[in-house]
């Protein structure tokens, strides 16, 4: 077992990508809660004690919200095929131009647990990636990026600091509703500390944006702005084309040229921009995190899951239970081995520095 | 090094100007103090050096300032990093990484210094500030001496010939403030650093001062120059200089070790008369306004207060005094009501405060926070007087009676967010008052708060105890204790470590102890007020 | 009033309490589904050509899927007023024993008499591969753009599916090959008082294997033609398919039960032990975590 030490951020993000990805490909629900429970499980083991990482806790929660949504959704606006009706809601019959739309009608159990499953997958797509943020710091995170997209990375990972302090800071300002006499529950208490909040919010931002100001962010080296032009003008195009052959690869009816050239032409941009960008800017890093041993473990072992499901898939369509007629889901064992892989990092992963080991190097190699 | 030529400073939406003609020159190593009342423009001075005023601030700036032969005007902030350090008064607002040691980098990274230059650097700041065991800890779990010391750091590291400070001390105890005071002469005098730090609690920062800069404020001219020379004449000022004006010392001594030098013959003056006689007059207690019951407070894991039991009366002023972190905040939270005991017991007027609704708290216990700028959501002055009248029932415009009696000319159409420290700090007070709850209860009121309204504030505090209000005030600032507080508490880790008398408590310890005290010790004498009422008793009874 | 503020602790044990609760409610809604999916369902229908009762209409059902190699057939069925599109293709796969038809996940129409095997609404060099819905427009069939499976039936609606190969998915798409015409409607015999009937949902069955339609009872027999017989393009000339289950009052059990065939019941166990096992595993993962963050605190 290696020294206590924060692992590369893009191991864990890839890990991450990878269990995303497997809970994309299939609506089976047992699968889609061993993917929570494989997550939750390597978060609560291998989780930094720094602020940032008790965010999985409220991925989980908006999952659970996204799962009663999309049942809501289904019992007003669901389509009416037939099933096991449950109960029946008031029909609307809707005028001609929307008579696309169903509202009200019967509910059948079908229908839910459709709507069900496909809530459990968007709630393990959120739970994957609450696991990443929970994992890394988004400023390592952010450090690792390359120099050109440094600064658009900036903005994300202020974006991310944004919400645990407003929750924060939302909490004392509704205790300071008590203070002053008005009650801290209800809705009024939530809407009135809105302003206050973002107005601290606000405040917070700026003091940061002048401290990081003051120490020299945003220096541009001696390079010229056409050179600067073009490296961005390249960012963009690179980032339009893999959006257009990622379009491309999932939809069927697309022309040939939108698929493996559009994403061709987008890796090419990119990497030029990365090699043009990488002369302009001046940063340093001050000792990257290495990528070695584990990190490589990590990111296999997302990658040995998703290949898992692929098989799976190729093999039957155990990944998607049917739900009219409703069957008992089917537990692939292939799967479910390739979801224990993914759970090793818990295991094998090193430890994050904790407050009693801190004397211990953060980083094995300089 | 610093040179202000002829600056006039227009904030937007300002009638008048913040700074008038402002023109100075602060050579090349030397600490330099700015000094003024609350909100007279020394955030401005200091940001216009590195050129966040007016770039980040908007408004107009007439004149020029030049560091180190650059101009600000010509050059943008980031690109004086390499020249000038700029340390906020949170130096938490300002962190970008999560731990310490990439939080010393995050400056080098950004000018493009090579990494085995950076690692070398990095090394020599940890060294010089102390901060070697720290380097791996998550910045969130570090105390507020540990983070003010690691944002200077992290300015240091680019190599800065000038480090400018906003209040650095405001937040800290007076352990951890003696750390960064002194983390700040070596580098002064080690390395040569130039150093501008504005500062309200003079009396622990003048004796390093190599020149003071005193912005009065209203557009009037700055006074630039030795301590002597400005304390001299000014009317604020810390109370050893304050005390030497009065005993007649000259030159006017700026620390207690040069006051203890020449204190001997006033010493010897004061030794006759019974000291016990002058301290303040004792009010009458009332009754028992409030009783803690072997409370014991835990945030999680953390124990924060451990069995406490104390008892609060009408009519007198208590000072919660102790550590950041030893539980004070805590202590006023159960008190007021916010949260719920562990176990044990909290009474306040007979009722159980985290029991009762929020309109019938505030009728038994008011608590001004540390922030009191959470009190505020108002968009002017004048709408939060109304709600506060409207939400204890009282005729329109008593908040606004209490509001000009603590802090006069606060315009009524300014924005909370907009007003200074003392001023905001006023109006939370005055809002709380409004209801007038018979436990009062101010977490940290002082800080940010210049000597006159400190003044002011403690006149305030004096009077609501003599109206039957029981006063608890949890503070750092011991010259405020000095003044207006009867009783003392110390809490360290959860306990209480001492609870009399404040004259007790305060005179024979060293961290807690007023300059007056340190000065004049053995002798039992907390405030400069006591030492004139001292002498002048002293001369009677030498003719009679 | 009690408005005390809780602590963190008690915040967590709540918000536990609620996770626990939730995770009771779904496992029920899981396992009652099971047992739901299990339950058989009653159905009854008058004849086509026989009388008619109060709250009853007759429909034609015209499905074509000989561009899968499949037939086109027309079935009159009686089903109550204000059924749906929906539940009449349904009852229709009841009574000719075909089964349910298969929908995807969102909704569409895969398969109908369970054709085709496998996919739905594909997509192939030239277009869709789908079921295109149809509705009569006055003598002439008209392409259904708008909802079938919430628009009620009246008596005598004609309603065609047809399986389009290589489609545009638009009113180009070609129509039944079966034409929409009274004279797919059997002749009425004269009508019986109306007897009290409870309109009845039809369930889905799993795609039974023995097709019989008629159980005990059966009093008339059963000009079976639907879907078998090789019918001939052109209006008018098809004979229409008609069903006639028995006329008695007690209900008829149409179609196996779900679960009841052997060879599902065996996988079905199989199943269940699987998801066991799955989630136990999940128990201890969760379990571990739980330990964990309580010990890092």
């Amino acid at each position: 077992m290696t020294a206590p030490r924060l692992l590369h951020p893009g191991a864990w993000w890839l890990w991450a990508v990878g269990l995303a990805a497997c809970a994309l490909r299939t609506t089976n629900p047992v699968l889609l809660c061993l993917i929570i429970a494989v997550a939750g499980w390597v978060v609560a083991s291998r989780r930094a004690d720094v602020p940032w990482s008790r965010s999985f806790a409220s991925f989980l929660r908006l999952g659970m919200i996204v799962i009663a949504v999309r049942i809501i959704f289904q019992i007003f606006f669901g389509v009416r095929i037939p099933g096991t009706t449950l109960f029946t809601i008031p029909e609307v019959t809707l005028p001609d131009w929307a008579a696309g739309v169903s509202l009200g009608g019967p509910v059948t159990l079908e229908s839910l647990m459709a709507a069900f499953y496909q809530g459990l997958r968007l709630a393990a797509v959120l739970a994957c990636f609450g696991a990443a943020t929970s994992l890394c710091s988004p400023y390592r995170m952010l450090r690792a990026l390359p120099t050109v997209l440094y600064e658009a990375g900036v903005a994300v990972t202020v974006a991310f600091t944004f919400a645990p302090q407003a929750i924060v800071a939302s909490r004392q300002v509704r205790e300071a509703r008590r203070l002053r006499g008005r009650s801290d529950r209800g809705v009024r208490a939530w809407s009135a500390s809105a302003l206050p909040v973002l107005e601290g919010a606000l405040d917070r931002a700026v003091a940061l944006a002048a401290s990081m100001d003051s120490r020299g962010y945003g220096r541009r080296g001696s390079s010229s702005v056409s050179v600067r032009r073009r490296s961005v003008g390249l960012v963009l195009l690179g980032l339009v084309a893999i959006a257009v052959g990622s379009y491309g690869l999932l939809d069927p009816s697309a022309p040939a040229l939108f698929r493996i050239p559009a994403l061709g032409v987008g890796a090419a941009a990119l990497i030029g921009a990365l090699v043009a960008g990488g002369k302009s800017t001046v940063r340093t890093r001050y000792r990257p995190d290495p990528w070695i041993g584990p990190e490589w473990m990590v990111s296999i072992a997302g990658i040995v899951a998703f290949a898992s499901f692929v098989l799976v898939g190729r093999m039957g369509d155990a990944l998607s239970p049917s739900t009219n007629p409703l069957e008992v889901p089917a537990v692939p064992v292939v799967a479910v081995i390739g979801l224990l892989v993914a759970a090793l990092p818990a295991w094998f992963a090193p430890h994050p520095p904790t407050l009693a080991s801190s004397s211990a190097p953060l980083v094995v190699a300089a | 090094m610093i040179r202000f030529e002829h600056v006039t400073i227009t904030y937007p939406e300002a009638t008048t100007p913040t700074l008038v003609d402002v023109s100075f020159e602060v050579p090349e190593g030397e600490l330099c103090l700015v000094v003024g009342v609350t909100g007279s423009g020394k955030s401005t001075l200091l940001r216009a050096v590195n050129g966040l005023v007016p770039r980040f601030s908007g408004g107009i700036l007439a004149g020029s300032v030049v560091i180190d032969g650059r101009t600000t005007s010509d050059v943008a902030p980031r690109d004086l990093a390499d020249v000038v350090g700029v340390v906020g008064q949170d130096p938490a607002a300002g962190f970008v990484t999560d731990f310490v040691e990439d939080e010393l980098a995050y400056a080098m990274e950004n000018l493009g210094v090579a990494p085995d230059v950076m690692r070398r650097r990095v090394e020599d700041i940890l060294d010089l500030l102390g901060l070697h065991e720290l380097r791996h800890r998550p910045l969130a779990s570090l105390s507020g001496g540990q983070q003010q010391r690691v944002a200077i750091g992290s300015v240091l590291t680019a190599g800065p010939r000038v480090l400018v400070l906003d209040e650095p001390t405001s937040a800290l105890d007076p352990a951890a403030a003696e750390e960064v005071l002194a983390a700040l002469t070596r580098l002064v005098h080690d390395l040569g650093i130039t150093v501008l730090i504005a500062e309200h609690r003079l009396e622990r920062v003048v004796q390093y001062a190599d020149r003071i800069v005193m912005v009065p404020g209203d557009g009037r001219p700055v006074v630039v120059g030795t301590p002597a020379e400005v304390f001299g004449g000014s009317v604020v000022a810390p109370p050893v200089v304050e005390l030497g004006r009065l005993a007649g010392w000259s030159p006017l001594p700026l620390s207690v070790r040069d006051a203890r030098r020449v204190a001997g013959p006033l010493r010897d003056q004061l030794a006759s008369i019974d000291t016990a006689v002058f301290s303040r007059k004792v009010r009458s207690l009332g009754d028992v306004v409030a009783t803690t019951d072997g409370l014991q407070a835990s945030y999680g894991p953390i124990t924060a207060l451990r069995g406490v039991d104390l008892e609060f009366r009408a009519g007198e002023v208590v000072a919660l005094m102790g550590r950041n972190g030893a539980g004070k905040s805590t202590l006023l939270n159960h008190l007021v009501g916010l949260r719920e005991p562990v176990s044990g017991a909290v009474q306040v007027m007979g009722s159980v405060p985290h029991r009762l609704s929020a309109r019938d708290v505030v009728r038994v216990a008011g608590l001004v926070p540390q922030d009191s700028g959470v009190l505020l959501y108002h968009d002017t002055v004048a709408a939060e007087c109304s709600a506060s009248d409207r939400d204890a029932g009282l005729v329109h415009g008593t908040t606004r009676i209490v509001l000009d009696r603590i802090v006069p000319g606060i315009d009524a159409s300014t924005h909370p967010r907009d007003l200074s420290e003392g001023q905001r700090l006023g109006l939370a007070l005055s809002i709380v008052l409004a209801s007038e709850p018979p436990l009062l209860l101010l977490d940290e009121p002082t800080r940010g708060l210049d000597y006159g309204a400190k003044q002011r504030l403690v006149e305030v505090l004096a009077q609501l105890a003599a109206d039957g209000h029981a006063v608890v005030i949890a503070t750092h600032d011991v010259e405020v204790v000095a003044a207006v507080a009867d009783r003392c508490i110390v809490l360290a880790e959860g306990e209480v470590v001492a609870d009399g008398p404040a004259r007790d408590v305060v005179v024979h310890s060293p961290v807690f102890a007023p300059q007056v005290a340190k000065v004049l010790a053995p002798l039992a004498l907390l405030t400069v007020n006591e030492v004139q009422l001292a002498l002048a008793a002293a001369s009677d009874s030498s003719y009679s | 009033m009690n408005r005390q503020l809780p602590s963190i602790a008690t915040k967590r044990l709540l918000q536990m309490r609620a996770l626990q609760a939730a995770a009771v409610v779904l496992l029920g809604v899981v396992v009652s589904a099971s047992v739901l999916v299990g339950l058989a369902d009653t159905a009854s229908a008058s004849s086509c050509s026989g009388p008619i009762r109060d709250g009853e209409i007759r429909v034609v059902l015209v499905v074509d899927a000989s561009d899968l190699g499949g037939s086109s057939s027309a079935t009159c069925l009686v089903v109550p007023a204000g059924t749906t599109g929906s539940q009449l293709l349904a009852r229709r796969g009841n009574e000719l024993g075909t089964g349910s038809p298969r929908y995807g996940s969102s909704g569409l129409l895969c398969a109908i008499d369970g054709l085709p095997a496998t996919g739905c609404g594909d997509r192939n060099s030239g277009g869709y591969g789908y079921w295109a819905y149809f509705f009569d427009g006055g003598g002439n069939w008209s392409y259904g753009s708008n909802n079938p499976f919430s628009k009620r039936l009246n008596d005598g609606a004609i309603e065609g599916w047809r399986f389009v190969v290589g489609g545009c998915g638009c009113g180009l798409d070609p129509s039944p090959r079966i034409g929409p015409s009274r004279s797919l409607f059997p002749a009425l015999a004269p009508a019986l008082p109306a007897l009290p009937e409870p309109p009845s949902t039809s369930a889905p069955s799993s795609p039974t294997s023995n097709p019989s339609t008629n159980a005990g009872g059966a009093s008339t027999p059963i000009p079976q033609s639907a879907g078998d017989a090789n019918l001939e393009q052109g209006v008018g000339e098809a004979e229409p398919g008609s069903l006639t289950v028995t006329t008695a009052v007690e209900a008829v059990v149409v179609g196996d039960v779900a679960l009841a065939s052997s060879n599902s019941t065996d996988s079905n166990t199989g199943r269940w032990i699987g998801i066991a096992a799955v989630f136990i595993l999940i128990g201890f993962m969760a379990g571990g975590a739980w330990v964990q963050t309580r010990r890092s605190r």
